[in-house]
């Protein structure tokens, strides 16, 4: 696949991007370039500079240096409602929904957004609309659930929908911030087969932080490798695997 | 049945799902309550007739508060400017100028939504316990102005004797012209909270961070819904007018913002006809105590209190629990007898 990829234009480019907060700096000079298409996982132990980076990239820390050009458009430091018109969309790493909405109105309110409908006073039965976050509900198997209030879903259930939110944005590029995050067992499957399936029959391009392994290496065509702030390697699953540095910094050197 | 206590939002077609019915119950209710009131100055004497006509000003000054304070999430004590500026804004046109009354009925909600914008840029710049702050600050300082002006406002004497055309006058065209506005104007507001900006606003109020994820500007969203509050407060204003003839600045100061929270608080804020019931009930007691004890304030207080403690909820969800109650067992009898 990656032969593939090294073809096509970049969907995502960062460069040079840093943010300090004081005197620390969480994210250092880091530059990733995502293909169109592309999943690629960002990993790191705790306190490396994942959260910090999405946070940089869907808007809501305003870098300190760097670029960070979505499609060709330069996004950096604009507001996140700006750079979710861009064309990023965000599913956060804890649960992010309209608790007191239903849950096919959870994405119906993606796609009004996506739409530009938000100060509509007319349309609020669109069929096409409607149509479609049926559909976005049926890719993440929570179509029997669409009259339940989203408050009433089981945890693992919240978290599919919190994905089906940010794919009602028909994103250019999608960012999923530990989408298995306080699973069990069970959900993390679940997830992991709905992230396969939504990734692999839409062509989207993701940018995955996580911290299962299973969930990189089943879904990831590049791996990021980040630590204390700084890309410490970047390649596919197997380079990354077999890095001794990355070894030595991350998965343990017990081998 | 449990569905009924999550508010109207769920209770209409065009939300929530779309695949609840709109509860036949429900629209009956509403159908008869129309019609009860389209008939009050025929089978009710005059006075309580404009007693009627005050309930539906409060009602509407209610639930446009409400649709800030519920749907928007916004907590306001500035509502009383947009509905004093409605009102003032007839007063000043017949006082200064030669601008006809039904001009001046339809300036005067849109005077109020341009003060609606103006204060609500400058207030929306903070949030919870601030912005309701700065509303409170705001409606001071406009009840000052109303005082301040003298030569042009007649300072706390108010502008009285406003003159109404002919066939505001009686009693039964007066009521029914309030009645015909309310009526629309509530359905306005039902309306736009059924709608995709509605659906938005609730989104913003519930997930700011999420909504904005989405593309959403928080505060923009928030701002229409001010602006869209004080044209109904403003309306409200406009029929407190044909009601009372006189606009006065204590239909501006802080406590005549709290009145509609507190009417709406009563009726309960959950659910559409909360803040309809709550006017209601208020107005009533305002009025019933009023006219037999001079300290009808302290026992309209105690009532309410006893009321808000009994049904937290509001006096609607009360209701609804109660005719559940009382459903129940007729319900049961009734699966018995079709088998």
């Amino acid at each position: 696949m990656s032969t593939l990829l090294e073809t096509t234009r970049p969907m995502l480019e960062v460069s040079g991007l840093t943010k300090t907060f004081g005197g620390y700096t969480a994210v250092h000079d880091v530059a990733i370039t995502t293909a169109v298409g592309e999943v690629r996982a960002i990993i790191g132990p705790n306190g490396a500079g994942k959260t910090t980076l999405f946070n940089l990239l869907s808007g809501y820390l305003k870098p300190t240096h760097g670029a960070i050009v979505l499609d060709g458009v330069n996004i950096a430091g604009k507001a996140p409602h700006r750079i979710a018109r861009a064309g990023v969309s965000r599913a956060f790493q804890t649960t992010n929904i309209f608790p007191t909405f239903t849950v096919l109105d959870n994405v119906l309110i993606s796609l009004f957004a996506r739409h530009r409908l938000q100060f509509h006073l007319w349309g609020r039965r669109s069929r096409q609309l409607r149509d479609k976050a049926e559909n976005i509900l049926e890719m993440v198997h929570l179509q029997d659930d669409r009259t339940k209030l989203a408050s009433m879903l089981a945890h693992g259930n919240q978290r599919a929908l919190e994905v089906a939110i940010a794919l009602g944005c028909e994103p250019k590029a999608l960012l999923l911030d530990e989408p298995t995050a306080g699973m069990s067992p069970y959900e993390t499957h679940d997830m992991i087969a709905l992230l396969e399936r939504i990734v692999h029959d839409h062509g989207l391009t993701v940018l995955l932080s996580e911290h299962d392994m299973d969930v990189v290496f089943g879904l990831a065509d590049q791996v990021t490798v980040m630590e204390a702030g700084r890309v410490l390697a970047q390649g596919p699953p197997e380079e990354i695997k077999h890095n001794p540095e990355v070894r030595r910094a991350y998965l343990g050197e017990d081998e | 049945m449990g569905h009924i206590e999550s508010g109207a939002r769920d209770r209409n077609p065009s939300s929530a799902g779309g695949s609840k019915p709109l509860n036949r119950t429900t629209s009956i209710a509403w159908l008869l309550l129309l019609i009860a009131l389209v008939g009050v100055p025929f089978w009710l004497p005059p006075f309580d007739t404009l007693l009627v006509e005050g309930m539906i000003v409060a009602a509407l000054f209610a639930l446009a508060t409400s649709f800030l304070v519920h749907y928007a999430g916004l907590i306001t004590f500035g509502q009383a400017i947009f509905y004093g500026a409605g009102a003032y804004t007839i007063g000043l046109c017949t006082e200064h100028t030669h601008v006809p009354f039904a001009l001046s009925f339809i300036i005067g909600p849109l005077v109020a939504a341009l003060l609606a914008l103006i204060v609500g840029i400058l207030s929306l710049r903070a949030r919870t316990f601030y912005f309701a702050l700065l509303t409170l600050g705001f409606s001071q300082l406009f009840y000052s102005m109303t005082l301040i002006f003298y030569g042009f406002t007649n300072g706390d004497t108010g502008i009285f004797g406003i003159p109404l055309p002919p066939i505001l006058t009686s009693y039964t065209g007066g009521y029914e012209f309030v009645l015909a506005i309310g009526a629309l104007a509530a359905l306005g507001l039902w309306w736009i909270v059924h709608t995709p900006f509605g659906l938005a606003m609730m989104a913003v109020r519930d997930n700011r961070k999420r909504a904005q994820s989405l593309g959403m500007n928080p505060f923009t969203q928030m701002l229409v819904a001010f602006v869209i509050s004080g044209f109904f407060c403003g309306l409200a204003g406009d029929l407190f007018i044909v009601y009372q003839q006189h606009a006065y600045p204590e239909m501006l100061n802080w406590q005549s913002s709290g009145t509609p929270i507190l009417m709406s608080v009563l009726g309960g804020l959950s659910s559409f006809a909360g803040p309809i019931v709550g006017a209601g009930l208020y107005t009533l007691l305002d009025v019933g105590i009023g006219s037999v004890s001079t300290y009808w304030q302290l026992f309209v207080a105690l009532i309410i209190l006893a009321i808000i403690m009994v049904y937290p909820g509001g006096i609607v969800r009360g209701i609804i629990a109660l005719a559940v109650r009382f459903a129940r067992p007729r319900k049961s009898s009734a699966r018995e007898d079709s088998r």
